[in-house]
């Protein structure tokens, strides 16, 4: 056994990077930054590392390269607005701006999807940049980088379903149709892929604290 | 000393149906605008679905690092900081907390007000159906690119609704009221996926007036001759 094997072994268990916390900390004085003293240079450090990102998340999902960046565009001009908002003991910034981006996605979808296009002043963002009180405190920081870790141990299986439906974007019918897996199957894989990582989750908070 | 994690004995919300892939597909944001915002309305509404929706939102931010970044035109971010406004120095930044204190007490979750440009449940235009029964479209009178439509529907306390089957899936969020299927009893923020293999004719229950977010993919099927007519009319 290696050093570094028998280093996890450790009674304590799980210890987070130095590098990953001072990540989560660094968004979050940013935001801090830019709430408190409308710092313009925090929210472009933030642009430089989020935006390629969700940039790449919007054309992997089909969108054009000059859609793509209007859309990261709006969502980098909304973190500066709603940068006050922004609670790091309940979310990581990294699920803060993937929602909205998410967001600011399917309104796009839903205003250039369909025949009908209403007054566009009417036709608002759905938006949900506020955490709801019920996922309050769900996430720390530092959960993320654990949650990268937690994937990595999951089986090759759980893997391939998760990867389908949140990095190939493929509904559980589509996964179904690609694979040649019954449906059901489909849905055992993931649901048991998300309960076991909620699991482990839960167990590695329990860990730090 | 560790201080104990709460686990509940089910991990993750079961919707009616074990249709647990909607919120999988919410996360991952690959729903059509339609059901993405009666999602939004479901997870203002439900605890457990917001809970669950919110560690897969969690996992779907994780998983854009698995995806390889697009490198930003080179003036964008300049551009973007030309745009940025500033407020004064002394000016306080309101954060509506009326809307906060409202929120659970107000019958139109802040997503579906949203898509009605503010407005709430009281002022709307409803289209009557049959007796007892009045829809209002949400998102717009026709289809959308998925072929999803997104409307609310009124049903008047004790009524029958008149038995339907889809072409496609029907995703109905209870608003107010409550009715029942099957046995089952539907309230507020339940979320309810019928798909297309199922004939169904909710009761409402006694008492108040049954308001429903509901989605369907492609046009009811009804059973008897009144409703069908109707349906021609008013176009579900």
């Amino acid at each position: 056994m290696t050093t570094e094997q028998s280093q996890t072994k450790r009674p304590l268990g799980f210890t987070p990077s130095k590098k990953s916390l001072s990540a989560a900390k660094r968004d979050a004085l940013w935001l801090a930054a830019i709430a408190e003293k409308q710092d313009a240079k925090a929210l472009s450090d933030l642009f430089e590392i989020y935006g390629p990102k969700l940039k790449g998340w919007l054309m992997a999902r089909g969108v054009g390269n000059g859609t793509a960046e209007d859309i990261v565009q709006d969502v980098m001009i909304k973190v500066w607005t709603k940068a006050e908002m922004f609670d790091p003991a309940k979310a990581s910034f990294a699920t803060w701006v993937y929602r909205m981006t998410r967001n600011k996605w399917i309104d796009h979808k839903r205003k250039h999807g369909r025949m009908d296009v209403r007054d566009p002043e009417l036709m608002k963002v759905i938006a949900d940049d506020e955490v709801p009180s019920a996922e309050a405190n769900f996430m720390s920081q530092e959960s993320t980088d654990i949650l990268r870790a937690q994937i990595a141990l999951l089986t090759e299986a759980q893997q391939m379903a998760i990867r389908m439906a949140f990095i190939e974007f493929k509904t559980h019918k589509q996964i179904s149709a690609e694979t040649g897996l019954p449906l059901g199957t489909v849905k055992t894989r993931i649901r048991s892929a998300i309960q076991a990582l909620k699991v482990n989750m839960a167990r590695q908070r329990e860990k730090v604290l | 000393m560790s201080a104990p994690i709460r686990i509940s004995q089910d991990l993750l919300f079961r919707t009616i149906n074990d249709r647990d892939d909607a919120i999988t597909d919410y996360a991952a944001g690959n729903l059509s605008p339609a059901r993405y915002a009666l999602m939004s309305c479901a997870v203002e509404l439900n605890p457990d679905l917001a809970e669950s929706a919110m560690f897969q939102t969690e996992l779907a931010a994780c998983l854009i690092n698995e995806i390889r970044p697009v490198p930003l035109s080179p003036l964008l971010i300049g551009e973007t900081l030309a745009k940025l406004s500033y407020r004064e120095a002394d000016e306080v930044q309101n954060v509506a907390a009326n809307d906060h204190v409202s929120r659970q007490t107000r019958v139109a979750p802040r997503p579906l007000r949203d898509l009605m440009g503010g407005t709430g449940l009281r002022d709307i235009q409803w289209k009557s159906l049959i007796p007892g029964m009045a829809i209002h479209d949400v998102l717009g009178n026709r289809r959308t690119e998925e072929g999803d439509r997104l409307y609310l529907l009124k049903a008047k306390g004790g009524m029958r609704m008149p038995e339907h089957s889809h072409n496609g899936e029907e995703w109905t969020l209870i608003l107010n009221g409550a009715y029942t299927v099957e046995g089952r009893t539907f309230r507020r923020g339940d979320l309810h996926i019928e798909d297309e293999t199922k004939t169904h004719s909710p009761t409402i229950e006694e008492g108040e007036d049954c308001i429903c977010l509901v989605m369907t993919e492609g046009p009811l099927v009804m059973k008897s001759w009144l409703p069908k007519l109707i349906q021609k009319v008013v176009g579900i």
